[in-house]
């Protein structure tokens, strides 16, 4: 097997293209994620009746099948029920009309809810509920004790791993291309279709995730930093 | 300081990786040689009846109907691989073994030796062939069209495509590489829609209109059925071009290459290439344009 090492170099450069696709399809369904996640950690945690049943069924089913089903339930599944709501209702609208990319949001926007909502209930866990009662002791409201107590330290707890749901929203990203979303690694399998040289397409493409991926371990990590000043004393 | 110092040293550890492989290579490739030389010896023995047979593996994919699928009794036919297993009756000094991959990573396979030669009707294109080897004679013509939906009639050539949607799947041989050619010439551009088939829905795409074309095989574009098992593309215009399909074989290969090329001329010497042609595609596609 013999490497060219300058398509390696025209690869990327050609890869760059797809860039920005790449990180709105991270960007966007990691705040929606986080939404979702929020929400439905808030959920279950207070165990709002009736609602944290249908939540936790939520959870457990994303959590119990693969990203790449959520989307082609999404793709598939919404154009349907739009339509048959839109019949309905009289309305003048087709489903055909909305961008495929929005599906392709909304797919993994829930896949994200699902793992990042476990994980900030586990950060809302790990305060301890004596603190909370000694908020309120001090003659804190129950919105300051969770401002001023509970958020700082619960979002400690989970930023490591809200940092390795974002990073898994960018490798997934390369899902979207099946339903002819073209981001990197999609546009990689098209710049080596004309010579294929499809290894040193995909080195490139690794190169480019690698070097995001460790944009985004860095900024977590200056970020964890600042969050866990708490640790060192002193009133927040 | 340290952290970055890690990095640092990660990126030297993959450099050396490539840089690694690359000459390695080189090494395998000049090995090779040697290794393309001993392998005379069993054919030049295939003379006398005592050779050894040589295990050969072909790769194909197995998600183009008709051609290289997997059909209703679980078992991977279609012409290119009927076609192989003819070959090989021909072929008593090899065994073809038929492995299916995915597209992309039938390439690489054959590059690293896990297959020894592609069978997927690959055409040829000069980059290609300096990084490959292609058998000389083509065992079919395919003439590539612009496909529609069938209640479309609107479009009627590549032309009127300018300015709307074209769908251009990923692992297609050299379609992309027209349709670009073609936009170079062009002020208003055909827009291309790129897809992996991922989730086999083309028929969909056309239907509610995200896309408006795609460009089709005149045998292929039969198998693209609607819900109801119908047809659902039909070809308009002149045919774009006409491609002559090859196996793909590694540079060190030359001898395995000869010995299929003279197959292939056999078969379609005696009829039974345009039988399976007609058999699977439904029509004798072994004849170009000029004959």
């Amino acid at each position: 097997m013999k490497l060219d090492p300058g398509f390696i170099y025209d690869a990327f450069l050609q890869l760059l293209s797809a860039l920005p696709m790449t990180l709105l399809l991270t960007g966007v369904p990691a705040a929606g994620g986080l939404l979702i996640g929020t929400g439905v950690a808030f959920i279950r945690h207070y165990r709002v009746r009736g609602l944290h049943l249908i939540v936790a069924g939520y959870v457990a089913f994303i959590r119990g099948t693969p990203a790449l089903m959520h989307l082609f339930l999404v793709y598939f599944g919404s154009p349907v029920i739009i339509d048959f709501f839109a019949r309905k209702l009289g309305l003048d609208f087709n489903s055909a009309s909305i961008p495929i990319l929005y599906y392709v949001f909304l797919a993994f926007s829930l896949t994200a809810g699902a793992y990042l909502s476990e994980f900030i209930r586990a950060g809302l866990l790990a305060v301890d509920k004596g603190q909370v009662e000694a908020a309120y002791a001090v003659g804190m409201t129950a919105l300051q004790a969770f401002r001023r107590i509970v958020l700082p330290q619960a979002l400690a707890v989970s930023l490591p791993n809200m940092t390795n749901v974002v990073i898994g929203l960018l490798h997934g990203s390369t899902l979207a291309f099946t339903v002819t979303v073209l981001e990197v690694f999609g546009k990689a399998n098209i710049v080596a279709n004309q010579n294929w040289k499809y290894f040193e397409a995909f080195i490139a493409a690794a190169i480019l995730y690698w070097g995001i991926t460790i944009l985004l371990e860095t900024a977590s990590a200056r970020l964890e930093k600042r969050i866990n000043r708490y640790h060192r004393g002193g009133v927040a | 300081m340290k952290r970055t110092s890690l990095i640092l040293l990660i990126f030297a550890f993959l450099g050396v990786l490539i840089v690694g492989c690359g000459s390695n290579g080189k090494k395998e490739g000049s090995g090779q040689n040697g290794g393309a030389s001993a392998a005379v010896s069993p054919t030049a023995a295939a003379a006398s009846p005592t050779y050894k047979v040589q295990k050969i593996v072909v790769g194909t994919t197995s998600v183009f109907p008709n051609v290289s699928f997997i059909d209703a009794n679980g078992k991977l036919t279609g012409f290119d691989v009927e076609l192989v297993k003819e070959l090989d009756k021909r072929l008593p000094q090899y065994e073809f073994e038929i492995q299916p991959l995915e597209f992309s990573s039938l390439l690489l396979s054959l590059e690293t030796k896990k297959i020894d030669f592609i069978a997927q009707i690959m055409n040829k294109n000069p980059e290609r062939e300096a990084k490959f080897l292609f058998t000389k004679e083509p065992y079919s013509y395919f003439k590539t069209k612009v496909a529609v939906e069938v209640g479309n009639d609107q479009i009627h050539s590549l032309d009127d495509l300018r300015g709307k949607k074209l769908y251009i799947g990923s692992s297609t041989s050299n379609n992309a590489y027209f349709i670009e050619e073609y936009n170079k010439k062009q002020d208003k551009k055909v827009e291309v829609v790129y897809g992996n088939g991922g989730a086999n829905d083309l028929v969909n795409l056309l239907r509610t209109k995200r896309v408006d074309a795609t460009l089709q095989n005149d045998f292929s574009y039969h198998f693209e059925k609607d819900a109801d098992g119908k047809e659902a593309l039909k070809l308009v215009g002149d045919p774009l071009f006409e491609n002559g399909v090859y196996y793909v074989l590694r540079k060190d290969s030359q001898e395995l290459s000869d010995k299929l090329d003279e197959a292939i001329k056999a078969v379609k010497a005696d009829g039974t290439l345009s039988k399976l042609s007609i058999q699977w595609l439904g029509q004798d596609y072994t004849k170009s344009l000029k004959e």
